[in-house]
């Protein structure tokens, strides 16, 4: 039974800490039990890992996913951003968008992948655009219930005090939207690390993770596979744990009255 | 003035959808052959792909891919969510387990399970069952944790039995926020049992996707993809959204499980 | 100078306000009671200027209004200095200096000395009023507007938070338009009080309390609290 109240924390962190063992002791078995050609044993997987982050090869591969993520990040911001505040604004424009964003939420990725190969062909340009549009609902939505969500008793005083409308955008508007958008914005940056190496693969890229595990598929080779799962996993875990987590102490300083 | 809001905001989605169509014709009409098709020839090769029975073949052997996927994450996920959200020891135990499959690309583990189960069904339901697990677990956590404490002392006062309890209270307060999980893990386990086909199957819905780029079919890949949306559509409407109007019926005002249960 | 004429005030078919008429000027305080719900926030947002009335004039010369709210409403991504300096931000004969300068004397008044660097979760309720105040009075208000501003206030904080204002309005004597639903606050402060009752809200007494402020000691305002208690309960 759930006892109201709070878990002590050093009690949290042990039994975290005994999860983590507990699968890295049940990933060791199941190793052991179906052979290293099936589940690779986890040192010589965090070995791969290491090799990966080292090689030039591996850091070439990585690199060219990394630079795709960062150009689709930043076109994603900047159209889910905009598309989001204006839509707060403007109701009847958030629902001429909804149809848009209710079918790119709905598509199969592997879909509009294809769709995007047929019209435009394929290429690393296809690959930021499918990353784009497929991360577009998630990013735009959140910021539409950011502007949605601002506070009226604020807008009220605002303009009770005769506050000047560009004092209103930089002290008021701009602080409350960014500072709940960009969570939103980190969570879009892990979808947008899964959705890239996926395109990769289907659009046939040359360079990049995703041609680097097709490879390694066709190989066989699954200690590869688990380097770069753990890889990815991780760069995603850090991205939507740690930095969420830095950000809301950060938020936290004015947060935390309400 | 309700009526008219409502009316005007259901005009102005289909505004939207017309807008797309009309974009959509219009490039239609300018780009070569081989480029996007028109709406009309989308909807012959629907009707084509209808009329051979490859639609239903396709389409029965992903669904049905889909649901034993589903239904294994989902149960899993449904016994692993109960304990964990009674047990505090082992709900942080499993968290580093769900955090990390909640991390993984699908792709890196789609080209795994290719490696393990060959090219076949295999693949299809064990990334569905993979994915559904940790939604299915999260959501029935949450509903759980979220259990109205004022609820469980009433009933801690009058003594009331456990099976009752369990009846009246645990089983309805975990149903709604399991509806509300199931809505959304549905709707994803479709298009996971989709890409798995497209990767590391012979059939189904997303082998069949994976062709048209053969025959550079486009008209074929848009009538898929129409199938698909309708899939997930269906899916709303048909299981969904009576669901939770069902369950809305004794939603209280300000306590309720957050668990999403659609507006 | 601020005066109602016959203002009368609806939302959609719900006459909210009838015929409410005062006269407020040369630095009097006028309470308004009533039950809540009455409507009593809608005179102070009909004098701000930010709604307007349905039918009835109201004149104003009122330039800089000052509003304290409930609730502290500061903007929580800011510090308190930040707070009190935005509403400053219209005079352009400021400079940024001469801003933050007024505001820190502002909150230095209000006790507030070490805290402009604060952010207001990490101040106390009393505190974020106090900052909402120094606000208010940093713009050296021509008509003060203040709305059940210490309610939810433990009794030893709201007196504190009376005295203060007190000493401010010694300060910078204005008008100001008081609304509460506690006779005793009224009879601290005000020079006159109105009750609203009935639906829709009409002024139906009023009081006026002669002795100024400084002179009302306790058995005056015990007095004269019982006395308005009187009226609005109508016995």
């Amino acid at each position: 039974m759930i006892k109201p109240g709070k878990y002590k924390k050093k009690l949290a962190y042990f039994w975290m800490a005994l999860g983590i063992l507990a699968l890295g002791a049940g990933w060791q078995w199941i190793a052991m039990l179906y052979g290293p050609l099936i589940v690779p044993l986890p040192v010589e997987t965090i070995k791969a890992m290491l090799g990966l982050l080292s090689s030039p090869e591996g850091l070439a591969e990585i690199y060219q996913t990394f630079y795709r993520c960062l150009i689709a990040m930043l076109l994603l911001t900047i159209t889910a951003v905009t598309a989001g505040m204006l839509a707060g604004f403007k109701p009847w424009l958030a629902q001429l968008i909804k149809p848009l964003s209710d079918i790119l939420i709905a598509i199969p990725p592997v879909a509009l992948t294809l769709l995007v190969i047929f019209l435009f062909g394929g290429g690393g340009v296809q690959t930021v655009a499918v990353a784009v549009a497929l991360g577009f609902p998630l990013l735009y939505g959140g910021t539409l219930t950011a502007v949605r969500s601002l506070d009226r008793d604020l807008l009220e005083m605002f303009r009770a005090y005769k506050v000047s409308k560009t004092v209103q955008l930089w002290d008021g508007f701009l602080p409350a939207v960014i500072y709940a958008v960009i969570p939103n914005i980190l969570l879009a940056a892990g979808l947008v690390v899964r959705l890239m190496v996926m395109a990769e693969i289907i659009v046939g890229m040359q360079r990049g993770i995703g041609p680097a595990l097709s490879i390694a598929r066709v190989h066989m080779d699954t200690e590869e596979l688990f380097a770069w799962l753990l890889l990815m996993a991780a760069a995603v875990l850090i991205m939507e744990g740690v930095l969420l987590y830095l950000t809301k102490k950060h938020l936290l300083r004015w947060q935390a009255g309400r | 003035m309700r009526a008219s809001i409502g009316s005007l905001n259901r005009f102005l989605y289909l505004a939207g959808i017309i807008i797309i169509l009309i974009v959509w014709e219009s490039i239609a009409v300018r780009v070569a052959a081989g480029g996007l098709p028109n709406i009309h020839a989308v909807l012959s090769s629907l009707l084509l792909l209808a009329g051979t029975g490859e639609l239903w073949q396709h389409l029965l052997i992903s669904l049905h891919r889909s649901l034993t996927g589903f239904a294994t994450g989902a149960a899993l996920g449904f016994f692993a969510g109960a304990a964990a959200g009674f047990s505090k020891p082992l709900y942080y135990l499993l968290k580093p387990l769900v955090g990390i499959v909640l991390c993984f690309p699908a792709v890196v583990v789609v080209m795994l399970a290719m490696v393990w189960f060959g090219i076949g069904a295999g693949v299809a339901i064990f990334i569905t069952a993979l994915f559904t697990f940790p939604l299915i677990y999260i959501s029935v956590v949450e509903s759980v944790a979220l259990m109205d404490e004022q609820l469980l002392e009433m009933a801690a006062v009058y003594r009331i039995k456990k099976w009752r309890l369990w009846w009246h209270f645990y089983l309805p307060a975990l149903a709604t926020a399991i509806i509300a999980g199931f809505a959304f893990a549905a709707g994803t386990a479709f298009r996971k049992t989709v890409m798995a086909e497209l990767f590391g199957s012979n059939d189904g819905v997303g082998y069949a996707m994976a062709m048209t780029r053969f025959e550079l079919d486009t008209a074929a890949l848009f009538a898929w993809v129409t199938v698909c949306l309708l899939v997930v559509a269906a899916v709303e409407l048909i299981l969904v959204k009576p669901l939770t109007g069902y369950l809305r019926r004794w939603r209280l005002p300000g306590k309720t499980t957050e668990a999403g249960i659609g507006e | 100078m601020l005066e109602f004429i016959n203002v009368t005030k609806s939302f959609g078919s719900r006459i909210i306000l009838e015929n409410i008429s005062f006269r407020l000027e040369n630095n009097r305080i006028l309470a308004i009671l009533g039950p809540s719900g009455i409507g009593k926030t809608t005179i102070l947002r009909i004098a701000a200027g930010t709604l307007r009335p349905d039918s009835g004039e109201v004149r104003s010369d009122r330039q800089r209004i000052g509003f304290v709210f409930q609730e502290p409403r500061l903007l929580p991504w800011r510090t308190a200095l930040a707070n009190v300096t935005l509403v400053l931000k219209n005079n352009k004969a400021l400079t940024n200096k001469e801003q933050a300068e007024k505001a820190a004397a502002m909150l230095k008044r209000l006790g507030l000395q070490g805290f402009a660097h604060y952010y207001p979760a990490q101040l106390s309720g009393g505190m974020r009023q106090r900052v909402a105040l120094a606000r208010a009075f940093v713009l050296e208000p021509d008509l003060l507007l203040l709305d059940e501003p210490f309610s939810g206030l433990d009794l030893g904080l709201k007196s504190s938070l009376q005295q203060m204002l007190l000493e401010l309005l010694a300060w910078h004597p204005t008008d100001m338009l008081y609304v509460t639903h506690e006779p005793h606050d009224a009879v601290l402060l005000a020079d006159q009080a109105i009750v609203l009752a009935g639906e829709p809200g009409r002024i139906t007494a009023g009081m006026e309390l002669d002795r100024p402020r400084e002179q009302r000691d306790q058995l005056y305002l015990h007095a004269q609290a019982a006395k308005l208690t009187a009226i609005l309960t109508g016995s």
